[in-house]
């Protein structure tokens, strides 16, 4: 290593340790307790594989995982490598966008990515965590790794590289394609490339997302062959081109509403700061730029690409706070990293002001989210222990996998620990357990696992997971023992209240949310005739 | 070796500011990553603190710093880590302000056994009011340094202002402030950097300054009054009147003295030996040390006094003495440190080290054994509420989704089941219930989305007491003679005492509890004479 490259090493060591430092302060809660989301149960007791993410086409999320832990989820570990990796992806991003050499500027820009509360969407599931983190970094890595030469060796790596991301979290994508534009941005506004050089460059990127793409496809089809996939999450749905094309109108006014959709915890004030910077910095570069509709065009593309994940996906209103994510990070960078170039005195020193008030807003922010989570997951444990006990207390229970159990609703308690008006049905306040999958984990600190088949029933809907694959297939199993079905009528319509629970030697209904359950229990009732 | 300039900021008080910080964070770093509060916190740790939460109290400025720093949530951790950095700051303003020469070692030191003192606990037991007790302990200090130097109109004001603001943040201290005036009086008068005629001249200065500012504390607690129809009969706000205050002063000047002997069990006996050496030594370099030994009895005898003002001024200090006495601690304690740190004998230099370190190692053990108590007894208490919650669903009566009113007949001494320093039996702000009388009700389902507590009942001071409280349904009709009859029946002939099953009675209005034997039969009456009232 020459000498010129170990002082460029101590250079981004420098903010790279300070953050380190800072972030886990602010996280410091959440690193010495341990909680965890809803999907997280079975990940927490047995390792992940690179196989656990086949069913929603996930193929390479767990690679981080098994390399770094060996499939596990450790506490402490889990969060400080992602935050290591989160302020790695900073500081790439920085290098990528050109933010000005020197501590400050690179502090404050890493400090801006990792201490935004928006981050707690990945810290929600434990088990993700590090490989949102990971491929995120990949991604921004690999942008600036292909763009240093047109060397075909270069080309492959962003190839294969945007293939491996596609099947980490394809959202993320929308992290590559609002950098990519960014860049081009800047690189327009400060004449180092023309509009001919940008299409150019538009087209290699595109032609290795083309290559990604069709790698994904084939991987796809095998695995809805080989019956992998569960074909009807919401996660795979994707648009067709004309589906996409009736939408882009809607699309491109959304790509510019974007910055004002307030969310659980991030309310109008975080959106007002946030928009403040993009607004000034895309005005600061109109004036700098050689021509304005160019310009404007370079802009308009960059946040409409902001929204690639919602483009493409039919079902983003599943999940649109964590869709969301990685366009608006890619497009704050972007307006971060103009600001950070002024020279001017003045408005350094707006900019310092902004800085101290949005990262203090940030870090309060970030505690307040970390005091509803816990809170939350301790009353959600206390509920836990008590339905558990009302099972285990029924005299014909037995803890043998064997039973079916159905569950309306379930209680999100973290929403009892904050007063929000942009209340989101969002990560962050998700309840502790989901709809499929109560019962096991309910019985989570047992040996045995009671149910061979758990169906949560919410939203007119009936969420079937089975644990048993081979009881799920037998007719047999289904095959009801007529006083059972009097009784549980019965219940149903008499005695059920909310936080009941009824147990006889084949069945477990529990009822955690009372509109779910007079909504729905006639669902059941209709299930159970079948 | 002292330091002049703008290097003194940056070479020797930030970095002092930075180490005393990161200490106090490795010494309370239990705590720092536990979440645990008192009974005064359940509300505010959901709803948070508006500015206009101590109206009730006139306490008008006392939430300021924790709307404006946290805007008035109440965060784990981070609410710590603020506090930890605002008594470094503290123990840092007071060790300039009180003239200890600018030596690192010394400094740290002082900082350390001030802030490391097993007493600091008492400002963390109410979480809501942690940063507010620290913060206006600042800015008193900083007001103190304002006001020194050359006196002006514009500074008069501005201190009678401050003391306008700082009386409506947390009045008692101002023992605090007054003991560390005197204290660095007394220090300059020794030192003779000041002259008699200028101490009085000063004193006065701030003392009318102080009068003035109790007056606009007073007025502004008039308007509350008159205007917002605030009622100000709490034990916290009355005050003695000047003839009892006169009266006052030998019994405080005695009890002052008893205080400072006397063991405090949770502090264990080693801090008395630690205060009353400290003060017993720097009160004989005072005498010792200055050139007029009357004048220097008289201010020790001051700063005696100085420091029972919150005694003094208040009519009902003994409720919450405990509290109170930690600001006239820390002031003596400041005071006294700031003199022996001052030593000039080698030995004496050695002996005071060797003595602070042994102090501080003694400290530090103390502060790990109180977080360890206070940990498990506020687990331990959760774990009680959770029982007896889990007690009602089994009622078949029983509805979240109800209306009742609640009432439980006394609650566990905690305080019996846990030992500190090897005592028992205390009962102060470092270790207390974690809920008030009426509470247990609302705070059995304080874990839960939805609470069907609607009014809560009380029994305390042999009175019944209804208590409201806006933030429950407040729905509650009482309607009924079967219920009358039910609640007596349960009341006269079914109930037992807690675990048993037939402690616990639930209708459809009603929820009590009888959790303690001779509570419950000395008091079962008020509830069936109140019942009485529904026929």
């Amino acid at each position: 290593m020459t000498h010129i490259q170990k002082n460029n090493l101590i250079f981004y060591l420098k903010p790279f340790l300070w953050s380190f430092g800072i972030s886990g302060i602010v996280y410091s809660f959440m690193l010495f307790q341990f909680w965890w989301g809803n999907h997280d149960w079975e990940h927490i007791k047995k390792s992940m594989n690179l196989l656990s993410g086949l069913y929603e086409i996930r193929f390479s999320q767990h690679l981080p995982t098994v390399l770094f832990l060996d499939g596990h989820i450790l506490p402490i570990i889990v969060i400080s490598l992602s935050l290591a990796l989160i302020i790695l992806q900073a500081i790439l991003m920085a290098k990528y966008l050109r933010v000005p050499e020197n501590f400050k500027s690179y502090m404050i820009f890493i400090l801006f990515i990792v201490l935004n509360p928006y981050l707690f969407i990945f810290f929600y599931y434990v088990y993700i965590a590090l490989p949102l983190s990971f491929w995120g970094t990949c991604v921004v890595a690999l942008l600036y790794i292909t763009e240093k030469s047109e060397n075909k060796k270069y080309w492959l790596l962003g190839g294969i590289g945007f293939f491996l991301a596609l099947g980490s979290y394809p959202p993320n994508m929308a992290l590559a394609f609002t950098l990519f534009m960014a860049k081009r941005c800047l690189n327009y506004v400060n004449r180092q490339e023309n509009l001919k050089e940008i299409i150019k460059k538009g087209m290699m990127f595109l032609s290795q997302i083309a290559c990604a793409y069709v790698g994904f496809s084939l991987v796809r089809k095998y695995l809805i062959q080989a019956d992998l996939v569960n074909t009807g999450m919401y996660n795979l749905a994707i648009r067709s081109p004309q589906e996409i094309a009736n939408h882009l109108p809607t699309d491109i006014l959304e790509s510019v509403t974007q910055f004002f959709h307030p969310y659980t915890f991030l309310d109008t004030t975080y959106c007002i700061l946030l928009a403040i910077i993009f607004i000034t910095a895309i005005s600061i570069a109109y004036c700098k730029a050689s021509n304005k509709w160019i310009y404007v065009a370079l802009i308009l593309i960059l946040c409409v690409v902001s929204r690639y994940a919602f483009i493409l996906s039919a079902r983003s209103d599943m999940a649109t706070v964590r869709m969301e994510y990685w366009g608006r990070l890619g497009v704050y960078a972007f307006a971060l990293s103009i600001l950070l170039r002024q020279s001017k005195q003045w408005i350094k020193n707006l900019i310092l002001l902004w800085t101290i008030i949005t990262l203090s807003l940030f870090i309060k922010t970030d505690f307040e989210i970390q005091k509803v989570q816990y809170l939350g997951f301790t009353a959600g444990r206390k509920h836990q222990s008590r339905i558990q006990e009302s099972i285990l207390r029924h005299p014909t229970f037995e803890l043998k996998p064997k039973y079916i159990s159905y569950t309306f609703g379930a209680i999100p308690f973290r929403e009892r620990y904050y007063q929000d008006i942009y209340h989101t049905p969002e990560m962050i306040s998700y309840a502790i357990y989901h709809i499929f999958g109560i019962v096991s984990n309910l019985f989570w600190e047992e040996r045995i696992t009671p149910t061979a088949i758990e169906v949560g029933i919410e939203g007119r809907n009936l969420w079937h997971i089975g644990i048993n694959e081979d009881k799920w297939k037998d007719k047999a199993y289904w095959t009801d023992n007529p006083e059972n079905m009097k009784n549980i009528r019965f219940w149903l319509y008499n005695e059920a209240k909310y936080n009941s629970v009824y147990v006889d030697d084949k069945y477990i209904i529990m009822v955690l949310d009372l509109q779910s359950f007079y909504k729905n229990r006639e669902l059941l009732t209709l299930k159970l005739d079948k | 070796m002292k330091k002049s300039g703008k290097n003194t900021y940056k070479d020797f008080y930030f970095p002092l500011f930075w180490k005393s910080w990161l200490i106090f964070c490795l010494v309370y770093s239990f705590m720092l990553f536990q979440f645990w509060w008192g009974n005064h916190d359940w509300e505010p740790l959901i709803y948070g603190i508006h500015w206009s939460d101590g109206l009730f109290e006139a306490r008008y400025s006392q939430h300021l710093f924790t709307v404006i720093f946290l805007n008035g949530q109440i965060l784990p951790t981070l609410y710590i880590i603020i506090s930890l950095a605002l008594l470094a700051l503290l123990c840092l303003l007071s060790a300039d302000y009180l003239c200890l020469p600018r030596d690192e070692k010394k400094y740290l030191l002082f900082i350390l056994l001030l802030g490391c003192s097993p007493y600091t606990f008492v400002l963390f037991h109410y979480v809501f009011i942690t940063v507010p007790m620290i913060m206006w302990g600042s800015v008193i200090i900083l007001l103190l340094k304002l006001s020194e130097g050359l006196h002006s109109l514009k500074k008069w004001l501005l201190s009678i202002l401050g003391f306008a603001f700082i009386l409506g943040g947390y009045p008692p201290n101002i023992s605090f402030l007054t003991t560390i005036f005197c204290g660095r009086k007394i220090i300059t008068y020794q030192s003779r950097k000041q002259t008699l005629k200028q101490i009085i001249f000063d004193g006065t200065f701030l003392g009318s300054a102080l009068a003035l500012g109790f007056v606009i504390n007073r007025l502004i607690i008039y308007i509350l009054t008159a205007y917002l129809g605030l009622n100000f009969d709490m034990y916290n706000m009355r005050t003695s009147s000047l003839f009892e205050m006169v009266q006052k002063i030998p019994q405080e000047l005695l009890n002052a003295f008893i205080d400072i002997i006397e063991s405090h069990q949770d502090l264990g006996t080693y801090y008395t030996f630690f205060i009353v050496t400290i003060c017993i030594g720097s009160f004989t370099k005072i005498i010792k040390d200055s050139p007029n030994k009357v004048a220097a009895v008289i201010g020790v005898c001051g700063l005696i006094l100085a420091s029972r003002v919150a005694y003094l001024v208040s009519a009902n200090a003994w409720y919450a003495k405990f509290r109170i006495g930690y600001w006239a601690f820390f002031g003596l304690s400041a005071v006294a440190l700031s003199i022996l740190l001052n030593a000039k004998q080698q030995i004496v230099k050695n002996l005071i080290f060797g003595l602070s370190l042994l102090t501080l190692f003694y400290f530090i053990r103390t502060d790990f054994e109180i977080e360890k108590t206070v940990s498990y007894k506020f687990n331990l208490e959760r774990i009680y509420h959770k029982h007896i919650e889990e007690r009602f669903f089994d009622y078949p009566k029983f509805d979240i989704n109800g209306s009742y009113a609640t009432l439980n007949f006394g609650y566990p001494d905690f305080l019996s089941h846990v030992c500190l320093n090897g005592c028992q039996n205390f009962n102060n702000e470092i270790l207390d219930n974690t809920i008030l009388p009426a509470d247990l009700g609302y705070v059995l389902f304080w874990d839960e989305v939805t609470s069907p507590v609607s009014l809560k009942f009380a029994v305390w001071g042999k009175s019944f007491w209804k208590v409201t409280d806006p933030i429950l349904k407040n729905d509650w009709k009482n309607d009924t003679e079967t219920n009358s009859q039910d609640i007596n029946m349960w009341l006269y002939l079914q109930s037992k005492t807690y675990p048993s099953k037939e402690s616990i009675y639930i209708d459809d209005k009603y929820i009590l509890m009888n959790l303690d034997k001779s509570f419950f039969n000395q008091n079962k009456g008020l509830l069936s004479r109140e019942l009485e009232k529904y026929k």
